[in-house]
């Protein structure tokens, strides 16, 4: 009895450690790109649930919607860092940060303006609409399929880096950026690439997430906690801290449920509080915390 | 510095402005605003303490605000304490919580800064949330002030009084060896170091100030506006003590005490929109009244972008070009 709800409290953290890890990813990659913690990616996610709920709607398919809500938001991310970050390029990071900390309420309200403080309700696409069980184990199949969508998007993420052209030059420009600019590399044009692609992926997590939790105008606020918390726990910059964060963050809130209950979110960010005593720019952070 | 005794310009306004409050014949409404500027005031001068002075972005200042507000009708109610010993208790509370805080924040810097207190702010948001039979949960507790406190002229009053002290407190605070060591060490803290200051305590102990008096302006705000819940933890509470310090220019003392009262006075105003019935280019005036966060978000972000030391800019940039002017009449007459 016991260990089938230890399993399903697994693979629930899993499923959500999916969402935190496609949410962080995104935010880690635009932070080791341009060293700003992007603050406008909670409702970037939030608009990726909207546009997708808004794309179930008109043309009835889940999965064109989780192909065309991430492009739209890599344009609004795009327009994010044009009046942003570029401007601010050569103030202080932290003064870039607070600039996106303005656009974020900016662009929340917008929402609360055109789609009003309800929440929307999207369905769950046909193919994974039902549960499956192993025994006296069951498990909602969109759960796994959440999972394995997050590894994919990891594999391809880590591929592109590691393996392609494209991949290259973002490691180059993110590593030197100046020393990118004197090989030629148009190092502008890559890190709003990194920049769009990193809202992509938010948009990405908030259309996956939008059929488990509903569509709301706060679930950027309320992501945005947790996945600042995950990229700085894990080692700004660090994509493989990123998802051993998250892991650990969202293991340590499902399992801890069993454990202490209701207070389980308190467990999780003490254990949190408790990385940043040992490493304090993350686990695999860089020494000197810029 | 001829002379010491003089009290600096922005007391003398600010003393001006509670004689007025005092004689002045004003509504019940003027008053209850002019009690939020003047609590505001006092946040958002000890948010500058770590913002302006150390030059760090603490995320989670709405924490001290909070635990000061939660204070007074918690100790209320646990120990019974009179009025007076709740300020003072959620001063307490709040120094408890920074040195908390101190220790685990103890060596970040910069984005790490502002994360960490970000998140280690939203553990009592959490708990507060949680915990119902404490905290009241999401519906929150009904805070009362003493009668002889009531009427919300009385309040105000009160108020001036306490935030005035806590504020000349700060100027001390702010302008003694102690502040200056603080403000070498924004500027370069590796110097600091090598000179010999223990930087780390020197940050710690500015935290701590700057989150006891944040405290004192939350337990004077629960009593205030007769109610505390948990939205006065959450981190957008924290983002708006930031706003107020920008726009008001965190490079000046007096900054954020402008900053406070643009604020309360814009949100004001524009929230009254909400009773309007025009239209303009088809959007309902009154629609917008309810988006007052678009527009503050519009004017912080123009601000950074544009005028980064904030409304204190503003006013140094009009008495360079006023000076400037009276300069060359003076040539040409």
């Amino acid at each position: 009895m016991t260990w089938i709800s230890l399993a399903n409290q697994l693979i629930l953290g899993l499923s959500t450690a999916a969402i935190y890890v496609l949410v962080s990813l995104g935010l880690t990659m635009i932070f080791g790109m341009m060293n700003v913690l992007n603050f406008t990616h909670g409702v970037l996610y939030a608009l990726g649930a909207y546009f997708s709920y808004l794309l179930v709607k008109l043309t009835g398919s889940f999965w064109l919607a989780l192909l065309i809500a991430p492009l739209l938001v890599a344009l609004i991310g795009m327009l994010v860092e044009h009046i942003s970050i570029r401007p601010l390029a050569d103030r202080p990071h932290l003064i870039q940060f607070l600039a996106t900390f303005a656009l974020a309420l900016v662009i929340e309200q917008v929402i609360r303006l055109v789609a009003g403080n309800d929440a929307y309700a999207v369905s769950l696409p046909v193919a994974f609409a039902q549960t499956l069980s192993l025994g006296s184990l069951v498990i909602p199949s969109y759960r796994l399929f959440l999972i394995v969508a997050a590894l994919m998007v990891c594999l391809a993420i880590g591929t592109l880096l590691a393996k392609t052209q494209v991949g290259a030059l973002i490691r180059a420009t993110s590593e030197d950026p100046e020393m990118a600019a004197l090989l030629r590399v148009n190092t502008r044009a890559v890190s709003t690439t990194v920049f769009a692609g990193g809202s992509a992926l938010a948009a990405l997590a908030g259309a996956l997430a939008a059929p488990v939790f509903s569509v709301h105008p706060s679930m950027g606020e309320e992501i945005i906690t947790m996945a600042f918390l995950v990229v700085t726990a894990g080692g700004l910059g660090s994509l493989r801290g990123t998802v051993l964060a998250a892991i650990i963050l969202s293991q340590a809130s499902s399992l801890g449920l069993l454990a202490v209950g209701k207070y389980s979110d308190v467990l999780t960010i003490c254990i949190m509080a408790a990385v940043f005593l040992v490493w304090p720019t993350g686990i695999f952070g860089r020494t000197e915390g810029r | 510095m001829n002379n010491r005794l003089r009290p600096p310009l922005w007391l003398s306004a600010w003393l001006m402005f509670g004689v007025a409050l005092a004689f002045a014949p004003i509504s019940p409404y003027t008053a209850t605003l002019a009690t939020e500027v003047i609590i505001l005031t006092l946040w958002a001068v000890s948010y500058n303490l770590v913002y302006g002075y150390m030059g760090e972005i603490s995320f989670g200042h709405a924490a001290f605000f909070g635990v000061g507000a939660f204070g007074v009708p918690l100790l209320a109610r646990e120990f019974n304490l009179p009025f007076g010993f709740n300020l003072a208790g959620g001063i307490v509370v709040a120094c408890l919580f920074g040195a908390l805080v101190s220790v685990i924040i103890r060596r970040t810097r910069g984005v790490y800064y502002a994360v960490l207190t970000f998140v280690l702010a939203e553990v009592l948001y959490v708990v507060a949330i949680k915990w119902t039979n404490f905290t009241g949960g999401d519906n929150g507790l009904p805070v009362s002030r003493p009668g002889l406190l009531a009427s919300p002229l009385s309040y105000a009053l009160f108020a001036f009084v306490i935030v005035t002290i806590a504020l000349v407190a700060l100027h001390r605070i702010v302008n003694s060896p102690a502040g200056r060591v603080v403000q070498a060490i924004h500027q370069n803290e590796r110097r600091a170091r090598q000179i010999g200051y223990n930087t780390d305590a020197y940050r710690a102990l500015t935290f701590i100030l700057s989150g006891a008096f944040s405290g004192l302006a939350g337990a004077l705000y629960s009593p205030f506006i007769q109610f505390v819940s948990p939205d006065l933890l959450f981190w957008t509470f924290s983002g708006q003590v930031i706003i107020m310090t920008i726009i008001g220019g965190s490079g000046a003392f007096y900054g954020p005490v402008l900053g406070a009262a643009v604020f309360v006075i814009l949100r004001d105003f524009i929230s009254s929109w909400s009773a309007s019935s025009a239209v303009i280019g088809g959007v309902a005036l009154a629609k917008l009244g309810e988006h007052w966060p678009l527009f503050m978000g519009m004017i912080f972000f123009l601000i950074i972008v544009f005028e980064p030391a904030g409304i204190v800019g503003i006013v140094s940039r009009f008495k360079r070009t006023w000076s400037r002017s009276k300069y060359r009449s003076e040539l040409v007459g």
